[in-house]
């Protein structure tokens, strides 16, 4: 068949599922690979209860129906391939609601292609990894109950007066874009305006709105009136949003001019047309994607799944300069009692703050600062941070995982049973819950767990008040209650080294080496050096420093006294010895916090 | 007795037949030595008789469970458990617990237990002559520390299981909603503070509502905690510099302390405020001001406990000074409970509506004892000074505030006994011998509701009539449209 043919005559395969598989293909991988972090980001926001209570909740404002839904669905994301599939499913969904929408205004088949760049803005859509499934479905369903209005003047008007309370009802603000799109589909179409039409569907929405603001709803006018659009302080600045609905109005527009690129070639048309969604693709791939949220994301999934040793393999080749990725690695490390040994190997620049957060009730601190109190065996201020996560947050199977095993290893079965339960009633959490279902009432069960054992049998006999605003504190008083805490002698350790206090290394280095089996790890080894240098007078440690140390010192002094300029030595000496403790006392300064 | 329960037997026999397993013939029932396990644990306790039905679970094992509540007065209810359930009709149960009015009734379970038909030994649950106020008006808010979320003040239809928003936090900006008072239990006299952007106190006189803010340059805070003087024409509000820390400890959780608190009091006519005399300045620090229910005494919670004073040594009395409405006058104050000596602290005193008993919450030190395990109910007979701490009432976690009916018969009062973190409310009858009875949970429709309820009941508060203000009212002065 000639291509003049394939591409004049209406062909569905070339027209419609071509191009579905495509979008559907170039989608998946880009999720799988690429694009993992958006189900990363995601997966973990909403704890979705199989109740009516829980759907009852999202019942009582315009839009809950959609919002709930979207939970439902973020849930799959999960797992890789079903979270993968499922946006990958929805941007292809994109392309045939924007093709039919265009084939039916226009009434030429072929333009059914058109519907690609809609795929692609949906695609950069969600690589703003805060858009939610939910705001991507409003888009598409609103789109498809255009597609599928009446066309006949009478039955449209009657059409409209339903559908109108209805949408708002299960998709809120979603209302003013399907009568956006009615009255240009209608425009285009006809050429002509239906004013009780064009009323319904720019007034009535308004009029519902006031209406459902004074007599039903008490929530303010204007989260009424847009909630849940992707728009507003709570979504943040994305473009994607704006350009897809007014690629959406505009594609419909040039619907309705007859013979829009009809006098090209039909090899030019198609020529034209492939640069110009390729282009688009690449452009807006470009544009959307956050290759530091990819990284970040990436260390936070291995942080969760307490992978530690996949996590600082990550972080060597992707160093992490976001806080979060700073704290997660710091985590890694004191895990993997690496904490003393290669602090320095990883990027620093958030000093203490990379260690732990100060408290502050930002639900990203909370989300993450549990985890440090966990590693250290404070119990209390694990939960304390974790309920304080679930106060902002709502109920997540994160913290709702912390809860459990901060009330099971306080002995408060009742209200972790409660919890487990919870847990038991999400979906795809039955297992965890079982888990957790053993050690209800059980002890002994806990004190044999590895996770629960340990902080079970940690030694508190001192009452002390954590002091959410200074670390230092926090682990001297854990460690005067328990001074065979490894990971919280390790958390103090690294916390002088990063603020170059070799005096207080000097003096915890008999307790920590108690704890550490005698073994000095090689950064508190170049610290104790240092301060032997400069307490020559009155050094009463008699603690030696090592061989290879002191060595390696030799070497690295040698090239420092070469060099007059402090930047030139720093660049000759960084290579080998930017993960020293020398190094780091001589050229680190960190900014203020 | 055999005629008695043969008859029962014959009307559950009948029951039995429309639907599931029929009960057999008395001799083929095995007489179990013990009481059924039920939740909520309603065996011996007194019920006030306006009060919703006791729809309880029975958490044997077994099934085909059948129930019969016999009165001693003669009226039979015969009930049927779905799923372990048992959920009474709310017109029958009103018809029953009205002709047991003053008497009491028997429950007797009857299940299948390892196939064999099983009656538990009956229980009996007494139906008071009095009454209880008809409504409750509570807090409900997830047990946050230094963060809050949702939350919102409801009140409770005790008659039934209807629960209304009053106002919900999500209406105003999230925020903060608390300290919901009422002068002397009536809904016409009300306040209740808001906190954050959008923040101030709302006071209802009649049908008036306003929003006032209630710093000022001379008060330590706004006013905190409030007391409506039975006239309307005061309210007494303790002013307080809070903080609180985290315990290190696993049984314990957080510590509020006051460092600084005094009183003032809020003249609802004028709108000034002054302190009340001798509570101003750092010599004492006094909380939780109560006024008698005759608006003769304002009672308070005082330490003489400075700065310097270890937290876990700060032990607070209760104190009263006289007040004469008349002349607007403030007299001499007074130790009245000295809680300190036994070397415990009191909190939150409340005074029966006859004057003759107050109820604080006694507690091992400090002020705020909602985190205090060891937090007890006390009760202060006023004429003698004796105090006791009702075993019927108390728990092994903390019991803390408490409400009392204005028939002077019924307190409600919060307790963290069921899961140790989501306080919920219970119920207590205080005879005419001042002994307090068998406490219970307040009735929900469904006897699980509060496994899968992960809010707590804060400051509950019973009231005689409805609150009939629509909460879109209380939106709109708050938000400043009105």
């Amino acid at each position: 068949m000639h291509m003049k043919n394939w591409f004049r005559k209406y062909n569905p395969i070339v027209i419609k599922t071509l191009p579905g598989i495509l979008l559907f293909t170039i989608s998946f991988l880009w999720f799988y690979f690429p694009g993992e972090y958006v189900l990363i980001a995601n997966r973990d926001l909403t704890l979705f209860i199989t109740s009516p209570g829980y759907l009852g909740s999202f019942l009582d404002h315009p839009g809950g129906l959609l919002e709930y839904i979207g939970s439902f669905l973020s849930q799959f994301y999960r797992f890789r391939v079903a979270g993968a599939l499922l946006l990958s499913g929805m941007i292809t969904s994109a392309f045939f609601a924007t093709g039919n929408l265009i084939v039916r205004i226009s009434g030429k088949k072929e333009l059914f292609v058109v519907g690609i760049l809609s795929s692609i803005l949906f695609l950069g859509m969600h690589n703003y990894y805060p858009h939610q499934i939910g705001q991507s479905l409003g888009f598409i369903l609103v789109m498809g109950l255009v597609a599928a209005s009446p066309r006949e003047r009478n039955r449209r008007r009657v059409y409209l007066a339903f559908s109108i309370p209805l949408i708002y009802l299960v998709c809120g603000g979603y209302v003013w874009f399907f009568g956006g799109l009615m009255l240009v589909e209608e425009i285009v179409r006809n050429r002509k305006i239906d004013y009780a039409s064009a009323l319904l569907s720019i007034l009535y929405p308004g009029i519902i709105i006031i209406c459902g603001a004074r007599l039903v709803y008490l929530d303010p006018l204007a989260e009424l009136a847009v909630g849940p659009l992707p728009f507003g302080e709570e979504y943040g600045k994305s473009p994607w949003p704006y350009m897809f609905m007014a690629w959406i109005m505009l594609s419909m527009v040039l619907a309705g001019i007859p013979k829009i690129m009809q006098k090209l070639k039909p090899v030019w048309r198609m020529l034209s047309l492939s640069t110009f969604f390729l282009g688009g693709m690449a452009l807006v791939l470009h544009f959307s994607y956050n290759r530091k949220n990819g990284e970040f994301f990436q260390i936070e999934k291995l942080a969760i799944s307490e992978d530690w040793d996949g996590l600082l393999d990550y972080t060597s080749e992707h160093p992490s300069m976001n806080l979060f990725g700073s704290f997660y690695t710091n985590l890694a490390l004191v895990n993997r009692g690496r904490l003393c040994s290669d602090l320095f190997h990883y990027p620093q620049s958030f000093g203490r703050r990379g260690l732990c957060f100060e408290y502050d009730s930002k639900a990203e601190l909370l989300r993450r600062g549990s985890d440090f109190f966990w590693t250290v065996h404070f119990v209390n201020e694990a939960h304390h941070w974790a309920f304080e996560s679930m106060i902002i947050d709502g109920f997540t199977r994160r913290n709702l995982t912390r809860l459990i095993q901060t009330e099971l290893v306080r002995g408060n079965y009742k209200v972790a049973e409660k919890y487990v339960d919870l847990l038991e009633s999400s979906i795809f959490n039955g297992k965890m819950a079982s888990h957790y279902r053993q050690f209800l009432y059980n002890r002994q069960a806990i004190e044999s767990d590895p996770k629960l054992g340990p902080r079970l049998n940690i030694q508190m006999k001192q009452d002390f008040f954590s002091e959410g605003m200074d670390l230092e504190i926090n682990l001297r008083l854990l460690l005067a209650n328990d001074p065979s805490n490894l990971p919280a002698y390790d958390y103090l350790m690294a916390l002088f080294l990063l603020e170059k206090e070799v005096d207080k290394i000097a003096a915890a280095l008999p307790g920590y080496l108690n704890v550490n089996g005698d073994t000095l790890p090689p950064l508190l080894d170049e610290s104790l050096l240092v301060y032997k240098i400069t307490h020559r007078e009155e050094n009463q440690l008699q603690l030696k420093v090592s061989p290879a140390t002191l060595q390696r010192f030799d070497a690295y002094t040698r090239i420092l006294r070469q060099y007059r300029d402090q930047n030139e030595a720093a660049r000759v000496l960084y290579p080998s010895y930017g993960n020293s403790f020398w190094f780091y006392l001589n050229f680190v300064s960190l900014p203020n916090p | 007795m055999i005629v008695r329960w043969t008859l029962v037997l014959v009307v559950l026999f009948t029951l039995g037949s429309c639907k599931g397993p029929a009960l057999p013939s008395d001799a083929q029932i095995y007489n179990l030595n013990r009481k059924p396990l039920i939740f909520p644990d309603y065996t011996g306790i007194t019920i006030p008789n306006n009060i919703a039905p006791l729809n309880f679970e029975v958490k044997d094992e077994g099934k085909s469970f059948m129930a019969v509540l016999e009165g001693d007065k003669g009226a039979v209810l015969k009930l049927k458990a779905e799923e372990k359930i048992f959920s009474i009709s709310p017109k029958k149960w009103i018809r029953f617990i009205r002709s047991n009015k003053g008497s009491q009734f028997t429950v007797v379970v009857f299940g299948i237990v390892e196939k064999q038909w099983v009656r538990y030994e009956p229980f009996v649950i007494r139906v008071a002559h009095e009454a209880i106020d008809p409504y409750l008006v509570y807090r409900l808010i997830p047990p946050g520390y230094e963060t809050w979320s949702s939350m919102g003040l409801y009140q409770r239809d005790l008659t039934s299981f209807r629960e209304d928003a009053i106002i919900e936090n999500k209406h105003i900006e999230d925020n903060c909603v608390n300290c919901h008072s009422f002068s002397n239990g009536s809904s016409e006299n009300m306040l209740f503070h808001v906190r954050g952007s959008v923040g101030g106190t709302l006071i209802k006189q009649g049908d008036e509502i306003e929003k006032v803010d209630l710093k000022r340059e001379e008060t330590l805070s706004a006013g905190v905690y409030p007391s409506w003087h039975p006239s309307g024409s005061y309210i007494a509000f303790s002013t307080n510099r809070i903080e609180q820390y985290f315990h290190a400890l696993p049984e314990k959780t957080i510590e509020v302390l006051d460092r600084q608190s005094d009183l003032i009091l809020y003249h609802t006519d004028s709108k000034e405020i002054s302190f009340v005399p001798g509570t101003e300045g750092d010599r004492y620090m006094e909380t939780f001001p109560n006024w008698s229910p005759d608006g003769r005494y304002l009672y308070f919670s005082r330490t003489s406990a400075d700065s310097g004073t270890p937290y876990d040594s700060i032990r607070y009395d209760i104190y009263r000074i006289a007040f004469d409405p008349e002349q607007d006058k403030f007299g001499e104050t007074e130790a009245v409970f000295v809680a300190s000596e036994k070397g415990q602290s009191a909190s939150f005193a409340r005074i029966s509506p006859d004057g003759k008993y107050l109820l604080c919450t006694l507690h091992d030190y400090g002020t705020f004892p909602i985190w205090h395990k060891e937090a007890d109910l006390c009760l202060v007979d006023l004429s003698t000074g004796k105090s006791e701490v009702p075993e019927l009432v108390n728990s092994d976690d903390t019991d803390s505030y408490h409400s009392w009916a204005q028939n002077n018969r019924w307190i409600v009062f919060s307790s963290k006994r069921y899961d140790g973190r989501y306080t919920k409310l219970y119920i207590s009858y205080l005879d005419k011998m001042g002994q307090f009875q068998k406490a219970f949970l307040l009735p929900q429709r469904d006897p699980g509701f509060y496994d899968a309820f992960f809010y707590s009941y804060n400051r509950p508060e019973l009231i005689t009539g409805a609150i009939g203000v629509n909460p879109r009212s209380w939106v709109q002065i708050i938000n400043g449209q009105k």
